[in-house]
């Protein structure tokens, strides 16, 4: 049956949406430990508006409450999910993946990780090396163009198969 | 009661858009003297608008600072009524400069030359060597980086600036090129890396695809419209164009625009009116213009007007190594070019040729989720590993064909689509040749070449085909459908940008290009407008009351 879903049944629901898109490992957090959630929450509402909260929530519980079921059932529910409303997980794994990525918890993470990665493209940018012609030029150079004139009309039997637009020269 | 339109006091030159071609015709008119008005329909993009500097950065890009009209839907844009590509442009100050990724190499002798090549195309009626100093003219007026000696073009004029880092990506597809064989060469950008009239240089943010917030870019808003208007020119913002009008001569007398702030209604008059708003936004203007006098639209005696839209035929393929190659670093396009199959070689199965171009990924969100060729990391328990092996591993190759213009292939007015003014909106039907289609799959065939040179370990393709529909890319290079010729029966303005049928109508943009080329279209975009902008001004005195086009 269709219903309304409460406030804080939308919030467990997509609470546990995120952690079954990214559930976390031994570096990285698990999406909802991040409050991937609340962002994954303002998107939904900025890009489909507010009844899908309802539809994702109905669609979810379809079998068994989505929010309270095991993880492991939780994913078999979502993998039916994922093939009954195709458009509506899609934008949930798209909201999702991009809400947690600009997490600051997750950009630690890569930090920590190695990668020189910083919260936004600026102010700060990044070094590179400057370019070196010694290391970033052919050490044989190949290439070629033809010239003006001597562009000459080519033969186009070979071709005659796709029916090109010949207008003559 | 209806209101009157505010009439204002009559210029030399109005410009219609204000991007590439429309801010050169601003400026080089403007310097000489003439009282130059020119009407944009957006607004200033300032600094702190754009997306880099708020941790939300890369979903903005793809939400409410998109490329795409129909998907960030702001009140200056107009809605594209197509499902044949997802058509990409900027309506601002600056027009599509103020987002693109400033790739700037030049088109080839030959793309002049495709009709004595083969036939299917056009030859221009001048060629690649008349072109040569307005493309090095433009080139220092957007300050452009790169490294001279690239043996698969022209020699050619300085660059202004030191090539931009290679980064890792580029140097890993650099060593595949090798052992394939092929040509390669770092990509002319217009991104300066060192200071350059008054801008600073690129801090490799990596988000090029969102503009550039210090101006390191060549966005005309920035290299062009200050010298314009310190050379007297207006530029008036948020006016949109309604239609142009002309008087029983059939000269063109000035556009009528509205206020997008006010909703009032303006008439602008002018002895020349030159028209520079894209591919698609020239044309929906032409046909918007239609009266008694020209029921199919101004200037389009020949039909042209609209027709032989190209956009170049598209496709991705991203490959993944086992090292780290940093690829959120850097300009986010084309970090090098390979011209190894730009000619044609009817032995490869079609006409034409097409470049490979390699570059970036973006940032750690766009990664995750498949980034240009759509490989998304999987869900659940094996997400972090996939990332884990794949961020910042990998880079992209952008397969860039040039394609066919074909009549069918073109703009025409919505029936069911307007903008926020009520205007109707461009429609487009686009589909590629079956020429086209198998040199995008030679492209891609030559693609996976290199992934086996370079050892990926990873390999995604992206054709832009879209389920029950097909082919359906990303559309920048909005080209061709005004374009210029040597006859009034098969183009719609002469070399220079003139009208045929409206000695006084001019258009000095990318409609104008009657071959695409295989690369980006901007630096050729920009020095046909500053060759056309240029003879218009040495020869204004007799331009202003002509009332014939000729064809030199």
């Amino acid at each position: 049956m269709k219903t309304t879903p409460s406030p804080i049944e939308v919030a467990h629901t997509l609470t546990a949406v995120v952690d079954v898109l990214i559930p976390g490992d031994a570096d990285f957090p698990p999406a909802s430990a991040v409050g991937t959630q609340g962002l994954v929450s303002s998107r939904i509402r900025e890009q489909l508006g507010n009844a899908a909260f309802a539809k994702i929530v109905n669609a979810l519980n379809h079998t068994a409450r989505f929010a309270e079921a095991p993880r492991q059932e939780q994913t078999a529910i979502f993998e039916i999910f994922v093939q009954e409303e195709p458009e509506l997980f899609s934008f949930l794994r798209f909201a999702t993946y991009f809400s947690y990525y600009e997490m600051p918890a997750v950009i630690a993470t890569l930090q920590m990780l190695g990668h020189d990665y910083n919260d936004a493209p600026q102010p700060l940018g990044y070094s590179l090396p400057p370019f070196d012609p010694a290391i970033h030029l052919p050490s044989e150079p190949r290439g070629s163009y033809k010239k003006t004139d001597e562009i000459l009309r080519i033969d186009l039997a070979s071709l005659a198969d796709l029916d090109l637009p010949v207008k003559g020269v | 009661m209806a209101f009157l339109p505010v009439n204002h006091d009559p210029v030399d030159v109005l410009v219609i858009g204000s991007g590439m071609g429309g801010a050169i015709a601003s400026r080089v008119l403007a310097e000489a003297g003439l009282t130059v008005v020119c009407l944009e329909q957006g607004g200033w993009t300032l600094p702190e608008s754009r997306p880099h500097g708020k941790p939300d950065w890369e979903w903005q890009r793809l939400t409410n600072h998109n490329t795409a009209p129909n998907i960030r839907a702001r009140k200056e844009d107009y809605p594209v009524d197509t499902l044949d590509e997802t058509t990409l442009m900027w309506n601002a100050v600056g027009g599509s400069t103020g987002i693109f990724t400033a790739t700037f190499p030049r088109f080839r002798p030959s793309d002049f030359r495709k009709g004595r090549e083969h036939g299917c195309q056009p030859d221009w009626p001048f060629t690649y060597e008349d072109l040569a100093p307005w493309f090095d003219q433009n080139d220092f007026d957007c300050g452009v980086a790169g490294v001279l000696g690239d043996p698969a073009i022209p020699p050619r004029g300085a660059f202004q600036v030191p090539p931009l880092p290679h980064g890792g990506i580029a140097e890993a597809a650099a060593q595949g090129f090798d052992k394939l064989g092929w040509h390669w060469w770092p990509m002319p950008c217009a991104i300066i890396t060192e200071e350059y009239n008054g801008r600073q240089p690129c801090n490799f943010c990596g988000n090029c695809q969102s503009g550039c917030p210090r101006g390191s870019m060549a966005d005309v808003s920035v290299t062009h419209w200050p010298r314009a208007i310190a050379a007297g020119a207006t530029l008036r913002t948020d006016a949109r164009v309604a239609r142009i009008e002309t008087d029983a001569t059939g000269r063109a007398t000035g556009a009528v625009y509205i206020n997008r702030m006010t909703g009032t209604q303006h008439f602008q008059s002018a002895d020349i009116v030159i028209v520079a708003a894209n591919g698609v936004g020239t044309p929906r203007l032409l046909l918007n213009s239609a009266s008694s006098q020209c029921p199919d639209g101004l200037a389009n005696s020949s039909g042209e007007v609209g027709r032989n839209l190209m956009h170049h035929g598209l496709a991705t393929v991203e490959f993944w190594t086992d090292q780290n190659l940093e690829t959120h670093k850097g300009n986010t396009s084309a970090a090098i070019i390979s011209e190894e199959f730009a000619e044609t070689d009817p032995a490869r199965g079609f006409i034409n040729g097409f470049t490979m171009h390699v570059v970036h990924m973006n940032g750690a969100p766009y990664q995750a989720h498949g980034s240009h060729s759509r490989n998304v990391a999987p869900w659940g328990s094996d997400h972090h590993r996939w990332f884990r092996e794949h961020f910042n591993h990998g880079f992209g190759m952008l397969l860039c064909g040039d394609d066919l213009p074909l009549p069918e292939n073109r703009v025409t007015l919505s029936e069911t689509l307007v903008d926020s003014d009520g205007l109707p909106a461009p429609r487009i039907d686009y589909q590629l040749h079956p020429n086209d289609e198998r040199m995008m799959d030679f492209a891609v065939e030559r693609a996976l070449d290199l992934a086996i040179a370079i050892d990926a370990n990873d390999v995604k393709v992206n054709r832009f085909s879209v389920p029950g529909r097909g082919y359906a890319p990303p559309a920048w290079h909005l080209l061709g459908t005004c374009r210029l010729g040597d006859s009034p029966a098969d183009s719609v303005v002469n070399q220079w940008g003139q009208s045929w049928d409206i000695p006084n109508l001019y258009i000095m943009d990318g409609s104008t290009l009657p071959t695409g080329g295989a690369v980006n279209p901007t630096s050729t975009i920009g020095a046909v407008a500053l060759r056309a902008a240029s003879h218009l001004r040495d020869r204004f005195g007799s331009a202003r009351t002509e009332r014939k086009t000729e064809a030199q």
